[in-house]
């Protein structure tokens, strides 16, 4: 999902915290220290990191690739490695006949089947290739916003775990209370802290 | 502040009834338009699909109003007993912009968002660039129209008029 799509589906956050004087050079330099790594090669099952805004193999910043006017923007790539249900049941079932046959039909044992169960499950990762994901992400430093362009709460968990980790920075989903914190005078804040939910049945309904 | 994930399922309420409220104010300000604190007005009217839900998030109901006055009454009878929605697909209208998108009221996010009288994706790549901005635009000018009104909901809903006033009118229109 991205800030190019015809449709537009995100979640909002606030970003506070201290910045560096050179902040944008500084977010380069974050950015590239928590690229999207490559995990074709290995049997990792999943991988996140950050890439150029909307490309999926770009994965520089030092050439200020993220800065456009007042915003940053780059994307979360997640790639996941998941061999379907029905393809690992095959090759259980394979594995299973192999193993029987080699000692001539003896039941296994149930570290075997473990055992066998993890061996298959390594060797079908290994040749399956990864699918990779972009999330857009777009910063307003100034404004201490940003538009994350997923919905999913997995995704956002991601995201929330990679950017924190990135920046050091104090970052909140935008939800009713943090809007309402970010709105209010701190009179209103004690009312919302007391606020009961509206019953809006009529008296003589209840 | 309080645990994050606390007070997201604690507010749930909140959310809730802003867009209970939403779809009130866009029922009685008619062809009129809502005025947005700080902002220029908007003409506001809630869209085809709302998804109602019980405080308990157990109920969950999704009601397809294909504008009739049985299908509305139907939701608004739902909210009399206690059903709240939890999406809402709206429809913004401010000068010569006019979007449509679902806004969940959990977390304010928002999903599907498409702006009818947007300039289209550019033919080449020369102005991809011109199209982030445009893309931005979108995105900024509902995000702030929605803190706007969420601003003018909360005034209201922490003032005393929200019981003395605002709420019995709202009765009465679910009433009606």
């Amino acid at each position: 999902m991205g800030v190019y799509a015809k449709s537009l589906s995100f979640t909002r956050y606030f970003v506070r915290g201290e910045t560096p004087a050179d902040f944008y050079s500084w977010v380069d330099e974050r950015l590239q220290a928590f690229l999207f790594r490559d995990i074709d090669d290995t049997t990792d099952e999943k991988a996140w990191g950050w890439v150029e805004l909307d490309n999926l193999l770009q994965t520089s910043f030092g050439g200020g690739q993220a800065h456009k006017g007042e915003y940053l923007a780059f994307s979360l790539r997640v790639d996941t490695r998941k061999v379907p249900a029905a393809v690992l049941r095959k090759h259980l079932l394979l594995a299973e006949r192999a193993l029987l046959e080699q000692q001539k039909f003896r039941r296994l044992s149930r570290h075997q089947k473990l055992e066998m169960k993890k061996t298959v499950l390594q060797d079908l990762l290994r040749r399956q290739m990864p699918q990779p994901n972009l999330f857009d992400v777009v910063w307003h430093p100034a404004r201490q916003r940003l538009w994350l362009f997923a919905t999913s709460p997995k995704i956002r968990e991601i995201f929330e775990t990679l950017f924190r980790e990135t920046f050091e920075m104090d970052l909140y989903l935008l939800f009713p209370y943090t809007l309402a914190q970010d709105i209010l005078d701190p009179a209103a804040q004690d009312r919302l802290e007391l606020l009961e939910p509206a019953v809006f049945a009529l008296p003589a309904a209840r | 502040m309080r645990d994050l994930v606390e007070l997201l399922f604690a507010y749930r309420f909140l959310g809730r009834e802003f867009l209970a409220w939403l779809w009130f104010q866009s029922e009685s300000t008619g062809e009129n338009l809502l005025s947005v604190p700080g902002q220029e007005p908007v003409n506001l009217a809630i869209g085809d699909k709302m998804v109602l839900e019980t405080g308990d998030g157990e109920y969950r109901e999704t009601l397809v109003l294909q504008g009739s006055h049985s299908e509305h009454r139907e939701a608004r009878l739902g909210l009399l007993q206690g059903k709240l929605p939890e999406e809402m697909q709206l429809r913004v209208q401010r000068g010569q912009d006019e979007w449509q998108f679902t806004l969940k009221a959990a977390t304010l996010e928002i999903k599907g968002l498409k702006n009818k009288n947007a300039p289209g994706l550019p033919e080449g790549e020369d102005d991809q660039e011109g199209y982030f901005f445009d893309q931005m635009y979108q995105v900024e000018a509902v995000s702030e129209i929605l803190d706007g009104l969420f601003r003018a909901f909360l005034q209201v809903r922490l003032s005393p008029a929200w019981d003395q006033e605002e709420l019995p009118r709202l009765q009465e229109w679910l009433e009606a």
